[in-house]
């Protein structure tokens, strides 16, 4: 029977193994599991029952969805995942877990030579060191990355591609692998369901259509999450006309962390967040003008900020002495300019443009002023419209960059997420080695507990933005990340064959509690003449208005240049707590609003993990990103530790507690070239 | 900005402001849409590797990058 808005159609299914999202992660884990499934079905004839469920259309969903022009981590025949690990460390301030990304660095290439297999136009250098596009490289015949072709660097760990449709691509893989009876597309999933009888296991999720009337229950042993990180929960800074527009593709509501944390799952680093610095208001990507056009930023009267300023950099030890700053540090140092009055920021693209003419013929030239708009049109149309709507040829014209409103993810330049079980043989601790006190008791020891990228919550595993402490993972790393939690995933419900996980709520209490926004509307309606107006429920809109206020004014967002203190936190925990209580009266008129009022939900509970990590690490770990101005500097012999927390979904208390960092690769190489 | 999008490339005309008008066309993918074969070529895994590291694509695909033993500092 088809479900109206009044009654909406409950639909159940039982099923071994479902992968909430269909982004990068979720596409590695898609292809990597069927293939697992596949051999399992013809060893043994047992047959596993998987579904992927998206918000969106896979196609064309999560942060790759309008394309890329660069793959971010591409290791390469020369670098050692060690490299890669120690430099995801320096740029995220020292607290990063190694296991994890020595184990995403020696992994992704292998995703990425599929990539290319499938189809993503992927740039070469030729043996005369000239540069071919995708296309084109394929046409003279220069070898595939598998077999020895040489890619384009824009940086140490970048190449170039021709990226319209990577997503499309990768997408199509993955659907492949799956076969289409196995994706639920446009379904949002509102929650995961823990045991009955053992709250620390995972149940099932359960959701919404965004097209028909219709609550989607899933029960599974094992569940993937990975929904991608947050946008929105801070006032961004383009507002009325301009809402919409912000670094952050807008779709990615911090799901991801609302839901685990409400499972119960151990977070990690919610305190660290992600401000990069971008061309203004369109946010258009810097990468490729900073790496590969070599141009330099500077404040409005011309002078490079990175050298004026960079005693500054001396006031972070040893962070400031790496040879590449992390990027924080390089916010810091262009925020005083700003906040000293010498703005507009320029990235100077006339006088690279100028230089890079110099050495290349007209046709190469030709080609560069190519590359440059197609780093754009590939990945951020909007940044192009404001190019030619303000008559901005870059060649002639300098563009203006602006640090944005904080975004949290796990996968590019954060590290915010889900602590997660990583490999066993890189020598990471385990659970005889010591650790810091206050570590709830029910939480395992040591960063092993049998499955990789399960989270503390068994049956629940993650990957890409979902995976805290590690960061710098990007498209590529996301994508082999979810391959590497597809094994694991596996092995867990073959290793569980007697689990058989009971709700802890009623399908009944689950679907009301989905539609309760829904209710509010059609209870209150007509108690006014004004459809937006109404003492009894507020809009969606207007609950996430109230949330980005409170995040920037109190909770370092661009009002206050991204300060913060303890006394602000503490108001911020007040009225974010009232916040929460109020949330239950959001109105849902219409399917669409529904979503909304449930994104909304998520970046409240993502917004609350971050202030409360902020308010307990008593120190200022990332300078540029955030300042806690009551502890305005780093704090290596108190704070050199994760901070992480569990949330209680009954009591809706958070507790957070210190973990140990330990080094498995010596990060003393990164200071010693910066030293003299 | 207009777009046309075809099944191997992607074509813009931007115009701007002043009028100046500009032509890009970029390569999307070099493989036929709908054509991925994703397992063509590919090995069958083992139950018994399940653990190994790495992807079931190993041995095949060049990019397992093992790393220098004497780099982990706590083994
Ligand atoms: C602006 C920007 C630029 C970037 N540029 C580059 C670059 O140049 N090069 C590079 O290599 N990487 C780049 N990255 C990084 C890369 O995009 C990410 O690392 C990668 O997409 C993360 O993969 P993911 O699967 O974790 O998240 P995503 O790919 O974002 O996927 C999240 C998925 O979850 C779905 N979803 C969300 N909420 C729900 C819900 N409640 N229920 C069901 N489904 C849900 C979404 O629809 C989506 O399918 C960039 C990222 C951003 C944000």
């Amino acid at each position: 029977m088809a479900g109206t808005f009044e009654a909406p159609e409950v639909v159940y299914e039982e099923l071994d193994i479902l992968l909430v999202g269909g982004g990068m992660a979720c596409c590695g884990t898609a292809y990597e599991m069927m293939r697992w499934a596949e051999a399992l079905k013809a060893e043994t004839g047992k047959e596993l029952k998987i579904k992927l469920v998206d918000k969106a259309a896979m196609d064309r969903s999560g942060a790759v969805a309008q394309g890329l022009s660069a793959i971010n981590t591409y290791i390469g025949d020369k670098q050692d995942p060690a490299d890669y690990a120690r430099m995801v460390s320096n740029d995220l301030m020292g607290i990063t877990r190694d296991d994890l990304a020595y184990d995403v660095g020696r992994n992704v290439d292998d995703s990425v030579h599929l990539f290319e297999e499938w189809g993503l136009p992927i740039w070469k250098t030729d043996a005369e060191g000239v540069r071919h596009d995708g296309a084109e490289a394929q046409k003279e015949g220069l070898p595939a990355l598998k077999d020895g072709g040489q890619p384009v660097r824009s940086g140490k760990w970048q190449i170039m591609i021709n990226g319209e449709s990577y997503k499309w691509i990768v997408a199509e893989a993955a659907k492949k692998a799956l076969g289409l009876d196995r994706i639920m597309e446009r379904v949002f999933i509102v929650h995961l369901i823990n045991d009955k009888n053992d709250p620390t296991r995972i149940a099932g999720a359960a959701g919404f259509s965004v097209r028909e009337n219709k609550i989607y229950i899933y029960k599974a042993k094992a569940v993937m999450l990975a929904a991608g990180g947050c946008v929105n929960l801070f006032r961004p800074r383009s507002v009325g006309e301009g809402s919409g527009r912000a670094w952050y593709p807008v779709w990615n509501a911090g799901s991801t962390y609302a839901m685990a944390a409400e499972a119960g799952a151990e977070m990690t680093m919610m305190e660290n967040r992600f401000v990069p610095a971008r061309f203004k208001d369109g946010y258009g990507p810097v990468g490729a003008w900073f790496l590969l056009f070599k141009a330099k930023a500077a404040n409005a009267y011309g002078e490079d900020y990175m050298t004026k300023n960079k005693e500054m950099l001396n006031d972070y030890p040893p962070y400031g002495q790496a040879a590449v700053p992390a990027s924080c540090l390089r916010n810091h140092l262009m925020l005083k300019e700003m906040k000293e009055g010498r703005g507009p920021i320029y990235m100077d693209t006339v006088t690279a443009l100028a230089k890079l003419r110099e050495a290349l013929s007209p046709k190469e030239v030709k080609h560069l002023e190519a590359e440059a708009w197609e780093d754009f049109l590939d990945m951020c149309i909007g940044q192009c419209g404001i190019w030619v709507g303000e008559n901005i040829e870059p060649e002639k014209k300098m563009s203006e960059l602006m640090p944005t409103e904080p975004y949290l993810l796990g996968s590019h330049s954060g590290c915010c997420g889900i602590w997660v079980s990583g490999p066993t043989d890189l020598g990471a601790p385990t659970a005889a080695d010591e650790e810091l006190a206050g570590v709830p008791e029910h939480l395992p020891r040591g960063w092993n507990w049998g499955y990789r990228s399960m989270t503390t919550i068994k049956g629940l595993f993650t990957a890409g933005d979902g995976v805290g402490a590690s960061g710098h993972k990007f498209s590529s790393g996301s994508h082999a990340e979810g391959r590497l939690a597809a094994k694991g995933m596996v092995k867990y419900v073959l290793d569980n064959p007697d689990i058989n996980p009971e709700f802890d709520e009623t399908t009944e209490e689950i679907a009301e509690a989905i539609w309760k926004p829904v209710r509010n509307f059609l209870q209150h309606k007509d108690y006014t003449t004004a459809i937006d107006v109404n003492p009894n429920y507020i809009t969606p809109k207007m609950l996430q208005f109230r949330l980005q206020k409170i995040m920037d004014e109190y909770v370092a967002g661009v009002a206050t240049y991204y300060n913060t203190n303890d006394k602000m936190l503490e108001k911020a925990e007040e009225k974010l707590e009232m916040l929460k209580e109020d949330s239950q009266k959001m109105r849902a008129k219409d399917l669409h609003e529904l979503l909304r009022a449930w994104e909304n939900y998520h970046r409240i509970l993502t917004a609350e993990a971050h202030m409360k990590h902020i308010q307990f690490r008593e120190e200022s770990r990332y300078p540029g990103f955030y300042y806690r101005t009551d502890k305005n500097f780093v704090d290596e012999t108190n704070w050199h530790c994760f901070v992480n927390s569990i949330y209680d979904k009954k009591s809706k208390q958070w507790t957070c507690f210190k973990r140990k960092h330990v080094d498995l690769v010596d990060k003393s190489k990164l200071f010693k070239a910066a030293a003299h | 900005m207009q777009p046309l999008r075809g099944s191997d490339s992607i074509m813009w005309t931007i115009k701007f402001r002043n009028g100046t008008l500009k032509r890009f066309k970029f390569p999307i993918r070099t493989t036929a849409e709908g054509s991925i074969d994703c397992y063509g070529g590919k090995p069958m895994p083992k139950m018994s590797e399940l653990t190994v590291d790495g992807v079931f694509t190993r041995s095949m695909m060049g990019g397992f990058r093992a790393g220098n033993p004497a780099e982990l500092i706590r083994k």
